[in-house]
């Protein structure tokens, strides 16, 4: 009779800490939100306010009307570039994946080898030679620096492949004995069944190609194709201190992201765990 | 008898011969990329790494002089100085953190936890130079959050950006709160995957929950453990967005890590990349004995089980 309520007690009180650290967890993202929408002398005034005294969109026009750092401009290029980087990352890494899930070939453990070393090359190692690559390619201030350096990834091909090895074999039998040559079978069974993993890694590129910042910022200066997070960084350092306008750009630049968190929570959290547990 | 057989095999030979034309198709743009934008970069920085060489001037071989130097140039060893001193802060720290938080989450119903999961997973999207602006407007000076409520309180106000220990403090808050929600769910996923006849074989023993933590849960989790720490590792080695938002490695170098080094190096004019490149390699074999030793222990230890 005792132990019941002293249990009930103790669950309580874990979903309490539980919703106290999901909340200090949430705070940081709502003080920018809130901070977006106060004028210069209340961002940072004393005593503090948790809300604007007067919920002001001026710090939202200030930013998206700049021309110095357009914003919405890098906004849509980062859209446009991660979107494509999304499709081809996909497309590459699984032919390459379902290559080496399905097809024997000469050499395939070499060039497993070879793909999966590269996901131990840190990227701090490659940083200034990849600059000399891209430099030497002609590549530098075009969009083309931003999208091919990040399409194959050893990884990708690593998580592909092992989610093709658990394809049942028979589906894949039934469609070669009707004919269908090994490029119809990756396009019709193999890609079909594998919507879920695309989700995953789709939202993984696309939140790395829109988070990125040191790439894009040591290889374009021309601010028309500019990315968002150097945009943003730019922001910062002209504004200094004046943490409302700053605030209302970094408000727009976690939009997307989180729109697609949104979107394909389960599969995300799901991913995540997946790609951990490897 | 022999014909058919014969037959067969020759028919077999000429598929397997188009499937390896299709293999090679299908692997050739990757093969091509990771070719051009990892191995070639890779390959030209350990040539390069022998050359005292800049982007404007000429190049000259110096052999092992490069190596020789950046051991013992004083801002690269402040670098790797910093950075081991962040991952003794902040790899246990945040095992630990994600850990508890998973335990705690575990023994609550499954769709609340579920919420809480998402919720203290959404930091994880948001790109380190945003999360870096954040906390800069959190910890600033005078009208900032930390400091506000410290004021209101009647203590001190406290220069968290220009002061050795704070400096560290307000670097290391952002990085934990962004890896925060991956982590819980990742040893979340791990405890669920703890057989619970376990548990029940350990209940009829008589063992106390702290006795079953001890004794199964932690060496259940101990893969988990190895591979968050090894990836932890190699990530708090090159961090680089939260550090350069909030103090661009000040106050005098003391929170310049790796990463920024070479960044720094590379947009100045005159330094020697040869030296930069050099050092980065030497963090890069750093990785990879880590690498190495940690899945010869692993697979030691499968093959043990298996």
């Amino acid at each position: 009779m005792k132990t019941k309520p002293l249990a009930k007690l103790r669950y309580c009180i874990g979903c309490l800490v539980a919703l106290a650290v999901a909340a200090v967890s949430l705070f940081p993202l709502l003080w920018m939100f809130l901070a977006s929408f106060k004028n210069k002398q209340e961002v940072l005034a004393t005593p503090l306010r948790m809300l604007p005294k007067q919920w002001i969109s001026t710090n939202y026009e200030a930013v998206l009307v700049s021309t110095k750092n357009p914003l919405f401009h890098a906004m849509l290029m980062t859209f446009i570039v991660a979107v494509l980087g999304v499709i081809f990352s996909l497309l590459v890494n699984m032919m390459a994946a379902y290559a080496f899930a399905r097809l024997d070939f000469f050499g395939k453990r070499l060039l497993w080898v070879y793909c999966l070393i590269t996901m131990y090359v840190p990227g701090l190692t490659i940083l200034i030679t990849s600059y000399l690559v891209v430099h030497s390619l002609n590549m530098i201030n075009t969009v083309w620096v931003l999208l091919v350096p990040g399409i194959a990834g050893g990884y990708n091909i690593f998580f592909f492949r092992q989610f093709f090895l658990n394809i049942p074999s028979s589906l894949e039998d039934a469609a070669r004995i009707d004919g269908c040559g090994r490029f119809r079978i990756f396009w019709t069974v193999f890609l079909p069944l594998s919507v879920t993993p695309m989700v995953v890694q789709g939202a993984g590129i696309f939140i790395g190609y829109w988070n990125s910042f040191m790439w894009p910022s040591i290889t374009v200066t021309d601010k028309s194709i500019q990315q968002v997070m150097p945009i943003i960084r730019s922001f910062q350092t002209d504004y200094g201190t004046e943490y409302g306008r700053i605030m209302a750009a970094t408000c727009l630049a976690v939009i997307p992201p989180i729109a697609l968190f949104a979107v394909f929570q389960k599969h995300i959290v799901k991913g995540f765990v997946l790609s951990g547990l490897k | 008898m022999n014909r058919p057989t014969g037959a067969r095999a020759r028919r077999y030979t000429k598929m397997q011969k188009r499937d390896m034309r299709t293999a090679y198709l299908m692997l050739l743009p990757a093969v091509a990329l990771l070719t051009v934008f990892v191995v070639a970069p890779l390959v030209m920085a350990i040539s390069k790494s022998f050359y005292d060489w800049n982007f404007y001037g000429n190049s000259t071989f110096v052999g092992l002089e490069n190596f020789r130097v950046i051991v013992v140039n004083k801002s690269f060893r402040r670098a790797v100085l910093n950075a081991l001193k962040f991952v003794a802060v902040l790899v246990p720290l945040q095992i630990v953190l994600q850990f508890a938080f998973a335990h705690l989450l575990k023994s609550l119903s499954v769709r609340f936890s579920n919420a809480i999961k998402t919720a203290v997973y959404i930091p994880g999207i948001i790109a380190g130079i945003v999360a870096g602006i954040i906390f800069m407007f959190i910890f600033e000076y005078k009208g900032g959050l930390i400091n506000q409520m410290l004021t209101s309180m009647g203590l001190s106000r406290i220069a968290f950006l220009n002061n050795g220990f704070w400096a560290m403090f307000s670097i290391v808050v952002p990085t934990i709160w962004l890896g925060f929600g991956g982590g819980t769910i990742l040893n979340y996923a791990g405890l669920i995957s703890v057989p619970a006849e376990y548990y029940e074989a350990a209940s009829i023993d008589g063992a106390g929950a702290f006795r079953k933590l001890i004794s199964i849960t932690l060496p259940q989790m101990k893969n988990i453990f190895v591979l968050q720490c090894i990836s932890m590792v190699t990530g708090t080695l090159q961090m680089f967005e939260v550090p350069m938002m909030m103090t661009n490695g000040g106050p005098r170098e003391s929170t310049l890590t790796p990463m920024l080094y070479i960044y720094n190096n590379f947009k100045s004019t005159g330094v020697n990349m040869g030296r930069t490149i050099a050092g980065a390699l030497l963090i890069m074999i750093f990785i990879a004995i880590l690498n190495s030793f940690v899945f010869t222990v692993i697979r030691s230890e499968r093959s043990i089980d298996g």
